[in-house]
């Protein structure tokens, strides 16, 4: 919101403030000042006065003015504007002035001329082109004949504001009237603010009738005034329009423009000659196509609220009135109309015919005093008389309700209760004051009634806020919250994920974040722990981002892909995310490796991703959480799995329930992503982090040495290795401490079809040392047990 | 006797001249071993008289310790040349590169994240949390915005049907931490987590973002409270000696709200291009919990008070890092995660 500081001052003095200090107060008391600007720019800018024009001898646009710059005393000044003659009364900018975007007019000479000063268009000065006509655009500003020679020319034409610009709290939209941010400023510098009188004298009731029909129009006000005249508006209301940002159309449309800056309520105007029956009904249920003031067909529907003229659309509602009953420059009968619309109705017919103008904003926040409409429509009818020479104004005709003042009382003690503060009564009282509040005082509180533009007082909090912001919440102490203690500890699942978080990272993982919204195209990919309904948002950004994601895994490739694309091959990363179908939250956990994991070139050592590298990750995780590796199983993909290489990948389960996989990112899949070999796993985490597992507990050092035997079995090679670690372990009855496979070979000296593996057995017995005999006896069990269900042969 | 001493003369000078330890043993099995030629003398001694017999002992004795000694003596040499020959083969160029053992990381926002969870669980908190794909009940109605309220326009907010959004700040946490106290605190509670908002992404907007919101509710827990209790937080995450400014701002479920400006910690509120020259770096919305709100949690709003404050985590680390693009935070590019490979200072 803009606010011209000249146009406040008629409310309240502020013209004595330096603005930015005016500033940094009314920002203290909730009102952000975001900028603060001016609307003309210029230093020893005076009245001149041009005594003679003629053209330079050596240019053909160029003119050489002498001007008269003070009383007697007259400067040369070389000329481009092709409107400059003599005998106007001009800007003059002399050297020595800094005009708008910092430019510095010194003492020249313009091909072979001197020229000391120039001559000023409004653009040069730092008016807005869009608030200027073809011909100030086109030259030099040309002054009225009166202006005296030789004074200040901005403050002559009323253009030295300075204009601050206002960001309002969603609860202040009342400030959007001057008026109601006057008593605002009233209450910072503690001062009067002087209201305009609206006093105007009626000739009688009129035949305008008013009707409300929807309660989405809770109250509708309209005025009758004859004899206007349409012409240009004077100065002053022109520069208050341009400081408040708005283009001057005529004196009647300023009028209305001005009373809305002041009052905060947008006016509305009828042609009253071309309304055949003299009567409003605001209704809805219209769903034809109207005709508004632009010129440009709307398709109505039957929510949106119509104010109704002869049957027809007058006005759609809050929003713009239509082409037949539009007031145009010939038009000297007019209706004003102020009313009160359903702001949350309003918005949504403003949004869908794209008009959310400036005045339908003030209905949607709920800006409007609907208790001071009587004030505004005089205050319109009072401004048409004094400037557009209205001639008969007529008795005010209402509709509908306006709200009853509330009453909202603050306890004495409650503003310091909540703030912590020591805050006399006499200071809240004298709070309430500033801000022009009237009370009474009762049984140790004080009874406010609330000013009817404020809107944002119901509650007691409501008062205490006003008395803290004008108190000021720099004196408000620091203080630490006295409570019984309370513990800060993180929960189990979370202190997991922590730790999960922790490990990876410390085994050379980067964590990434991407984005739960994801595109359609991908959501189904590596979905593996969904089977509700995708979550698809009603409006997206766009397609890119539009349904939430099942599986970190399709962000985490499309991570690998933009680090390869940019000459980064390496990729090792992890992220843990929640992902969503309908009513269902999975936190997962995934890893992607791409290329090498660790390298020490000059060593020729090189660990390059691979299947076994991303399930030592998952089984490390396994590992610090607890999860022993008897309380899960790794199955093989089908051979037919879109996602995943079918040879080199599986599935995790624990208790018979889908955990998560391991394994390659399946060829055609990399191609989609457009990416290397990638190994990746996912982990419901769910599940996992909320696993039980056993209490961490001693168990003793072994006392008795353990012997270690080496032993070489051909298999089959389809034969699994878990497997048979398995049948080792069982087959020993727990004699076997350890079985390690240190070698597994395909190839010369073994059979087509089988390979050979290498397995390290350690036998310790806990109670005593093994003896020889013992140890061939256990491994003659292992090895008909890895006969009878392996096929194994022990390699000679 | 003399063969004796011929032996020793001979053992000594092959001793001395003995280049490495295996010369050496094979030395010493020679001459001191059972079939060496101190022993072949030996094998005279049978035929002699008891006095030469004796005297001959003797000799052949003296040898043996002598030649013993000298083996031990040459032994301790070559052991030490040995190892000091080893040494010099074994030398490297230790200015070659390492074993790289990759440091990973973990994601900015991560480390700000638990920072500040540390920071608030030495202080009591718990850590609070709740779904991204909220209801439209607790992201909004709850926090005190019914439907139709002109602050929903602030939230631009992703809606997935009449009554489900993807929660647009983290303060229906707050709204489910209350409801399931069912009415009885205190309450002291951070919910850190992804929010989402309809914005177009650009530089300093980002359609999804980080939040950590803050709740304390109580008997006495005043604005006072506030104010300290976000002094710590900034002295602990900006640096001590910050200084802390309320402004007057509004959000639905606060009253009075707040908007939390600390002095800027790079130049210390003389005004720099961080703060844009003001001192002061806006940092974080606040305020008194909404009585309404506490009440339709199922607090009584006569009894039990509280604050409340909500910050964005990107902003904390685009601040502490000097991030310029909110975008980096997102975009898995290695290249900016990897200079998170270390504590901050």
């Amino acid at each position: 919101m803009k606010v011209s500081l000249n146009v406040l001052n008629q409310y309240v003095q502020v013209k004595d403030i330096e603005p930015s200090k005016l500033a940094d107060l009314v920002t203290a008391a909730g009102f952000e000042v975001e900028g603060i600007e001016k609307l003309a720019y210029g230093t020893d800018l005076v009245i001149g006065y041009v005594k003679e024009c003629i053209m330079h001898p050596d240019s053909d646009h160029l003119h050489v003015c002498q001007v008269e710059v003070a009383p007697g005393v007259v400067n040369q000044i070389v000329c481009g504007a092709p409107n400059v003659a003599a005998g106007q009364k001009v800007m003059v900018a002399l050297p020595g002035c800094e005009l708008a975007g910092g430019l510095k007019i010194k003492e020249s000479t313009i091909r072979g001329q001197a020229s000391n000063g120039m001559i000023c268009s409004l653009s040069e000065i730092g008016i807005d082109a869009r608030f200027q006509s073809e011909e100030q655009k086109a030259g030099i500003e040309i002054l009225d004949e009166n202006a005296p020679i030789g004074e200040e020319a901005l403050s002559y034409l009323g253009l030295d504001d300075d204009i601050l610009d206002i960001s309002l709290t969603p609860n202040r939209a009342d400030c959007m009237s001057l008026i109601a941010f006057a008593y605002e400023v009233g209450a910072v510098l503690k001062r009067e603010v002087t209201l305009p009188k609206a006093k105007v004298k009626t000739v009688g009731k009129g035949d305008i009738q008013v009707a409300t029909e929807t309660e989405k129009c809770p109250y509708f006000g309209a005025k009758l005034v004859k004899g206007v005249k349409t012409h240009e508006s004077p100065q002053w209301l022109k520069t208050a329009l341009m400081a408040s940002g708005i283009k001057p159309i005529n004196n009647v449309v300023d009028i209305s423009n001005y009373v809305m800056l002041e009052t905060g309520q947008p006016i509305h105007m009828y042609d009253y000659d071309k309304m055949k029956e003299k009567k409003f009904i605001v209704k809805t249920g219209l769903d034809h196509q109207a005709t508004l003031l632009d010129g440009q067909k709307y398709q109505l529907e039957k929510e949106d609220v119509i104010v109704c003229v002869d049957g027809d659309v007058g006005c759609i509602a809050g929003i713009m009135g239509s082409d037949s009953t539009k007031i145009e420059d010939d038009s000297t009968n007019i209706v004003i109309e102020v009313a009160t619309f359903n702001g949350a109705s309003l918005r949504k017919t403003a949004r869908r015919l794209n008009l959310l103008t400036d005045a339908s904003q003030r209905f949607i926040k709920n800006a409007i005093d609907t208790a001071s409409s009587l004030h505004t429509l005089d205050r319109v009818a009072e401004l048409l008389v004094e400037l557009s020479e209205a001639s008969e104004v007529y008795d005010s005709v209402e509709t509908g309700v306006k709200p009853e003042p509330i009453q909202v009382s603050l306890r004495e003690n409650r503003a310091n209760e909540l703030l912590g503060t020591a805050i006399t009564t006499k200071e809240i009282a004298d709070i309430f004051d500033s801000l022009k509040f009237d009370y009474t005082r009762t049984d140790g509180k004080f009874i406010v009634n609330v000013p009817t533009h404020r809107h944002d007082i119901t509650l007691e909090a409501d008062l205490v806020e006003e008395v803290a912001r004008l108190y000021g919440y720099d004196h408000i102490p620091s203080t630490l919250p006295v409570m019984a203690s309370t513990t800060g500890v993180r929960t189990p699942v979370q202190q997991r994920k922590m730790l999960i978080k922790n490990l990876l990272s410390d085994l050379g993982l980067q964590e990434v974040v991407t984005y739960t919204l994801v595109s359609p195209a991908i959501v189904e990919d590596f979905n593996y722990f969904h089977k509700d309904e995708n979550v698809c948002l009603m409006s997206p950004l766009g397609e890119e981002r539009s349904v939430t994601r099942k599986s970190v895994m399709p962000s985490l490739l499309q991570a690998v892909n933009y680090n390869q694309s940019r000459s980064n091959k390496d990729v090792n990363i992890f992220e843990i995310s929640n992902t969503y179908s309908k009513d269902c939250e999975v936190c997962t956990l995934g890893i992607a490796c791409s290329g090498t994991y660790l390298v020490n070139k000059w060593q020729k050592i090189s660990k390059e991703a691979d299947f076994y590298l991303v399930k030592g990750f998952v089984e490390a995780i396994f590992k610090k959480l607890g999860i022993e590796e008897s309380r899960y199983i790794l199955q093989r993909v089908e051979s037919d799995h879109p996602y995943l290489h079918p040879g080199r990948s599986g599935y995790l389960y624990i208790n018979k329930q889908l955990v998560g996989y391991i394994g390659q990112v399946h060829p055609t899949m990399a191609k989609k992503y457009d990416i290397a070999d990638t190994f990746v796993a996912e982990l419901n985490l769910n599940v996992i982090a909320e696993l039980k597992t056993k209490k961490l507990k001693y168990e003793a050092v072994p006392q008795y040495p353990s012997v270690s035997r080496d032993i070489a079995l051909v298999v089959d090679v389809k034969e699994e290795a878990y497997a048979m670690i398995r049948t080792i372990k069982r087959a020993s009855k727990r004699l076997v401490k350890e079985a390690v496979i240190f070698d597994v070979y395909q190839g010369e000296h073994i059979e087509e079809g089988k390979k050979s593996i290498a397995i390290n057995l350690v036998f310790q017995d806990p109670a005593k040392t093994l003896g020889e005999a013992e140890i061939n006896d256990c491994l003659t069990n292992i090895l008909t047990a890895l006969q009878k269900e392996h096929q194994a042969i022990l390699r000679g | 006797m003399n063969e004796l001493l011929k032996i020793k003369e001979d053992a000594l000078s092959q001793i001395e001249a003995c280049p490495d330890l295996k010369v050496l043993n094979d030395l010493r099995v020679h001459f001191l071993g059972k079939k060496g030629p101190i022993q072949e003398a030996m094998k005279s001694m049978k035929t002699m008289a008891p006095e030469e017999r004796a005297a001959f002992g003797q000799v052949s004795n003296e040898v043996k310790q002598a030649i013993t000694a000298a083996i031990d003596e040459a032994k301790v040499k070559l052991e030490a040349a040995a190892i000091n020959q080893k040494l010099a083969e074994e030398v490297i160029d230790i200015t070659l590169p390492s074993f790289h053992v990759h440091e990973g990381t973990k994601h900015p926002l991560t480390m700000i994240e638990e920072e500040m969870e540390e920071l608030f669980l030495g202080m009591g908190y718990q850590i609070a949390e709740g779904p991204e794909v909220e209801l439209d009940h607790f992201n909004f109605e709850l926090l005190n915005l019914p439907k139709d309220h002109p602050a929903r326009d602030m939230q631009d907010t992703f809606y997935i049907d009449e009554n489900t959004v993807m929660r647009t700040h983290t303060s229906p946490v707050q709204a489910r931490t209350l409801l399931s106290a069912k009415g009885k605190g205190p309450i002291k509670i951070i919910c850190p987590g992804k929010t989402y908002r309809k914005d177009d992404d650009d530089a300093t907007h980002s359609h999804q973002f980080t939040q950590c919101e803050g709740l304390v509710i109580d008997e006495n827990i005043t604005m006072a409270d506030l104010k300290g209790t976000l002094q710590v937080f900034a002295d602990k995450i900006f640096g001590e000696g910050r200084e802390i400014r309320f402004r007057p701002s509004f959000f639905p479920f606060t009253e009075p709200s707040v908007e939390v400006d600390i002095s800027c910690f790079s130049c210390g509120g003389k005004g720099c291009s961080i703060c844009k020259q003001t001192g002061w770096i806006e940092i974080l919305g606040a305020g008194m919990v909404n009585p309404k709100v506490l009440d339709m949690c199922g607090f009584d709003s006569k009894k039990y008070q509280g604050f409340a404050f909500g910050i964005g985590l990107e902003r904390v680390a685009m601040l502490k890092y000097g991030i310029d693009d909110i975008r980096h935070f997102y975009s898995s590019d290695l290249r900016f995660l990897n200079q998170f490979n270390r504590k901050d200072s």
